[in-house]
């Protein structure tokens, strides 16, 4: 059964006269495991996806089903609650909190988390940063980090509460291609060891291309 | 709450102005706030020798009218009528009279330099109802008050300045040109017990030669309530005891005027007026409550533009928060905590300088008979439980009233956009 | 934008709030001050009172008198002993003669269907001498003080408030009855200022009669050589503070009753200056919050605006011009609610004004006067280190960082 489906989603962002379609009739099913990218133009709507798979944006109209369970019409606190346990995000300019050290950022999702203690959390969190290979730098704020590692604390945020899918929106974007690569590198290790279904926004041709699958995007639709 | 912390640390070091403005809004808000609490505490504390203030009943005057509506006079009360309104009442542990209104009277050594002193008359009760300090001899009897025995108690510092040496007590003493003798010595009393401040005390009783008539005279008469007794119960008493010295007035065509006597602490703080009126609280707690109104409304709208502010730098976070599951109460109770942390810290220095300020500043309160001693209470009066309390909750309404807006627009923010923002 | 369209909006609720308290604070204190600057019409400096009094003829002290003696002509001796020092000018005794008490010893003139309600000082006339009291149609002193002499009353004018009950005129030179005695008839000869009971209260009505020959006079009230404060107190001898049964217990100056009078209401006046005062600094702090937030936010359009040719004095006007803007509005807001609080009376039992507050008192148009000028120095003492701030950004810089 697919883990992600969406069916006939359009989304029209409604300004006082313009009318702008940012997505038409979409239907997309990612199988659970599966690792997606999806690539077109600038401005063509893979982000206002991304966020509508995330529970971030509401389609104009649609169905969303995460999971086996129709997300549309629920509550924005159950959405919520749905997003911290089920949904881990990373994005291009990594949105660390930079008040917030490594451990506190990567600890952030499980906050949220009703029943967890304080000591359980900073387990979860050190065997998190353990496996990126960041424990050295637990206490550090994310200005005193290099843009591959804070990608990398942002990946070890997304995957800590053991999501079954992460987003990630041109998580190489900002990255030269040496730490690009690296990240990458992690995305298919989280694929290939935990089963995470990924979806991808991104720009870069190779990258795509080792994935599993790849949904073209013009203009608000599905054109591959 | 370590995190917590180190946030709210990193998050006022970045944007210094507006973390000072907030910080000193705040502890001046308190400052102020406490200022105008302690003005009040400082009239309602229980502290010695008034250390019955929660207990303590006060029947200031007498007001009685003629039966033909010709006139009224009303006053303090005779011995006589505070004996018939006030003695033996059930629920009442001790009592005693004394001149509310306190004279002044030139005091001197016999043949010596005369001071101008403050000077009361009170039977031997009072020294029961206030926990005086006895530094030498005794109190007088009212054995000897009833028989206007010339003996007097006097302050320490008033019989410092009429006397060259110790002892005091035995020594005659000159009073208004009346001879008296030093039966005992006390402890100086702060002028801010207005009830209990005197310098010299001389007896009164039944044969008082100084009361005006055989009801009214200069006396009120202050008593301590048994714990657990209602106020209530005391006066509907004394209300029964007004119909008692009533039967007796009307045979001379006249009766009394019934004022909700005997009066609390707090009513005896915001002044009772004349004796032929009945005191009212309402006003003067009404302005009190607007003054805090005042004192909270208008720092809160500032607070509230630079928590605004503050949450302005943090859209992004807010975003990425709303991203990874924090509902919308989250986050508002998330910012209304945090907002408390900052609110309590400029709360805790504004109770500080609130505590100092009061004890050092004697230029707000009202002092006995307005003499003007000057003086200012002391730490441990102030800082009591209903002081910290007190402080806690106002910082904690001043924090609801500044957070509560921003939090809630920051709650309702598109978490889409906020990711996106600059 | 919206969100400075927001910030302006919660500001200008903050200037009209606090604009409106600090009105209602300054009128109390402008009206107190209005008060105090009127013409009082006698003359408070270089004067002593104290009691007279006469010890108790229960106690062991008291001297029995002869049939020639009596405590008067102890008194007369004490007075006579007295002038005989070179510091003092004049001596008056009389009762309820002191201004700074709060005594009122009400009764009233009658005559017809009219009476004239005042408070009656009896008085020699060395007391009139004493306060230099004068009349507002010009009347002297000593023409005053003769008056007394000759056994004639002198009453005054009430500024409590506009009720024709308190107008002295139909009662000059006119036969009344004093009290409620109607065989109590005496002639009113002149209208003089009134004796307050403190420099905060306006001048009620008064009425001084002389003071009777069996009337114990129970005050004293002496006027003392220019400057010769000290050694007037120096030169009083315990055989001048005492004759007989006669003593004067604490000769005090004016000042000193005048700062026990004033004790009670001068609290007030602190507690309104520290709380006009906050409002203040809050209105200093929010500006300088606000518009240091809005200097940060606002780089960009700065830079902007000083390429294509703005000065830097123009920023800095125009950080001030936006805080006089948001003053205005408030103000304009502010005054139509004061002058409907006024009309309606909303404030008139909590305003601490000796006089009743009209659309008419002076004082409600300074009170707007002050407040919008005080306001107008915080705000742009608060605005003042943004402005300095947004006047320096360098262009170039700026929009680099963009």
């Amino acid at each position: 059964m697919a883990i992600i489906k969406l069916t006939q989603i359009n989304k029209v962002y409604q300004t006082k006269e313009i009318e702008t379609t940012a997505l038409e009739n979409v239907n997309i099913e990612v199988e659970r495991g599966e690792f997606l990218s999806i690539m077109g133009p600038s401005g063509c709507g893979k982000s206002t996806l991304l966020n509508i798979i995330g529970l971030i944006d509401k389609p104009t109209d649609g169905k969303v089903e995460l999971l086996g369970e129709e997300l549309v019409g629920k509550s924005d606190t159950e959405l919520s609650h749905f997003r911290n346990a089920n949904i881990g995000f990373v994005f291009q300019s990594f949105h660390l909190i930079p008040s917030l050290d490594v451990a506190a950022n990567v600890e952030m999702p499980l906050i949220y988390r009703s029943g967890m203690s304080a000591r359980a959390r900073r387990e979860r969190v050190e065997a998190v940063l353990e496996r990126l290979n960041m424990t050295h730098r637990l206490h550090h704020l994310p200005s005193q980090l290099s843009g591959g590692q804070c990608q990398r604390v942002a990946i070890a945020r997304a995957i800590v509460g053991s999501p079954s899918i992460i987003l990630a929106d041109e998580p190489t974007g900002n990255l030269d291609s040496r730490m690009g690569a690296e990240v990458m590198g992690l995305l298919h290790q989280l694929n290939k060891e935990d089963g995470s279904t990924i979806v991808m926004v991104t720009h870069n041709e190779a990258q795509a291309r080792e994935t599993d699958r790849i949904i073209r995007f013009f203009d608000g639709r599905v054109i591959s | 709450m370590r995190t917590k912390l180190r946030q709210i640390y990193y998050d006022l070091r970045h944007q210094p102005v507006i973390a000072w403005v907030t910080f000193l809004a705040t502890a001046i808000s308190v400052f102020l706030i406490m200022v105008v609490v302690m003005m009040q505490v400082v009239k309602t504390v229980p502290f010695a020798p008034e250390s019955c203030r929660d207990r303590l009943l006060v029947g200031v005057g007498l007001h009685i009218r003629m039966l033909n509506d010709y006139g009224d006079s009303s006053s303090g009360m005779s011995y006589f009528s505070a004996k018939t309104l006030y003695e033996g009442l059930d629920g009442v542990e001790r009592m005693g009279c004394f001149t509310y209104w306190p004279d002044k009277a030139e005091v001197s050594a016999p043949k010596g330099e005369a001071v101008n002193m403050t000077l009361r008359n009170v039977s031997a009760g009072i020294f029961d109802v206030f926990d005086y300090t006895l530094v030498e001899g005794r109190y007088f009897t009212q054995e000897e008050a009833d028989a206007m025995m010339p003996v007097a108690v006097i302050s320490e510092s008033t019989a410092g300045k009429i006397f060259d040496s110790r002892p005091y007590v035995g020594k005659d003493i000159v009073i208004d040109n009346n001879p008296y003798t030093v039966v005992g010595v006390i402890r100086d009393v702060s002028t801010l017990a207005t009830s209990a401040y005197s310098d010299v005390f001389t007896p009164t009783g039944l044969n008082d030669p100084r009361h005006w008539t055989e009801y009214l005279g200069e006396l009120a008469v202050a008593m301590v309530v048994a714990d657990g007794v209602d106020f209530q119960y005391v006066r509907d008493q004394v209300k029964g005891r007004y119909a008692i010295l009533d039967a007796q007035l009307r045979a001379e065509g006249q009766e009394t005027v019934y004022h909700e006597a005997p009066y609390d602490q707090e009513t005896i703080a915001s002044g009772v007026g004349g004796s032929n009126v009945t005191p009212d609280t309402g006003p003067e707690r009404r302005m009190r409550i607007i003054i805090y109104v005042i004192l909270m409304i208008v720092p809160a709208i500032n607070l509230s533009s630079m928590l605004h502010s503050r949450l302005r730098r943090r859209v992004r976070e807010i975003g990425v928060r709303r991203a990874f599951g924090c509902t919308r109460r989250r986050i508002i109770t998330d910012i209304i905590t945090e907002n408390f942390i900052v609110t309590l810290a400029g709360g805790i220095v504004g109770v500080i300088l609130g505590i100092i300020f009061a004890s050092f500043y004697s230029g707000l309160y009202e002092t006995v008979d307005n003499i003007g001693h000057g003086d200012t209470p002391s730490f441990t009066a102030l800082l009591s439980w209903s002081t910290i309390v007190t402080s806690l909750v106002v910082c904690f309404i001043l924090n609801i009233l500044s957070a509560s807006v921003p939090a809630w627009q920051a709650s309702r923010l598109n978490p889409v956009e906020a990711l996106n923002n600059k | 934008m919206r969100n400075e369209w927001r910030s302006n909006v919660w500001m200008t609720l903050e200037l009209t709030i606090v604009s409106l308290i600090l009105w209602f604070l300054f009128s109390s204190l402008w009206s107190l001050f209005n008060v105090r600057l009127l013409h009082k019409g006698y003359d408070v400096d270089d004067l002593y009172a104290t009691k007279i009094k006469i010890v108790d003829s229960q106690s062991s002290l008291y001297e029995p008198y002869d049939s020639l003696h009596s405590p008067f002509t102890d008194l007369e001796l004490l007075i006579s002993n007295l002038r005989e020092n070179p510091n003092i000018e004049v001596i008056g005794v009389g009762r309820n003669i002191i201004t700074y008490n709060y005594n009122y010893y009400g009764t009233e003139l009658s005559y017809d269907t009219l009476t004239y309600p005042g408070n009656l000082r009896q008085l020699s006339p060395d007391v009139i001498r004493a306060y230099k009291l004068g009349a507002p149609d010009g009347t002297t002193t000593d023409q005053l003080a003769g008056i007394i002499e000759r056994g004639d009353l002198i009453i005054s004018k009430s500024d409590y408030d506009d009720n024709d009950a308190y107008n002295p005129e139909p009662f000059i030179g006119k036969d009344v009855i004093l009290g409620r005695d109607s065989s109590c008839v005496r002639h009113i000869a002149a209208e003089a200022y009134g004796l307050r009971r403190a420099d905060y209260e306006p001048q009620r009505g008064v009425i001084y009669a002389p003071l009777s020959t069996n009337d114990w006079p129970e005050q004293m009230i002496i006027r003392i050589v220019i400057g010769r404060d000290k050694e007037f107190l120096e030169s009083l001898t315990p055989a001048n503070k005492r004759i007989g049964n006669v003593y004067l217990p604490e000769i005090k100056s004016l000042a000193s009753y005048r700062e026990i009078a004033h004790l009670s209401i001068n609290i007030t006046i602190r507690s309104f200056l520290i709380c006009a005062t906050f409002l203040l600094v809050v209105i200093f702090l929010g500006f300088l919050g606000t518009f240091w937030f809005r200097t940060q936010e606002r780089v960009d359009e700065i830079a902007i605006r000083m390429v294509n040719g703005a000065s830097r004095r123009d920023i800095f006007r125009r950080f001030i011009g936006e805080g006089m803007l948001l003053l205005c509005i408030s103000t304009i807001i502010a005054i139509p609610i004061e002058l409907l609080m006024v009309h309606y009376g909303l404030l008139s039992d909590m305003m601490i004004s000796p006089t009743e507050i009209t659309l008419k008192s002076a004082s409600i148009y300074q009170a707007m006067a002050i407040t919008v000028l005080l306001m107008m120095l915080l705000i742009i003492a608060g605005i003042w280190l943004p402005a300095r701030k947004a006047m320096n950004v360098d262009p170039a810089q700026a929009l680099k960082d963009q």
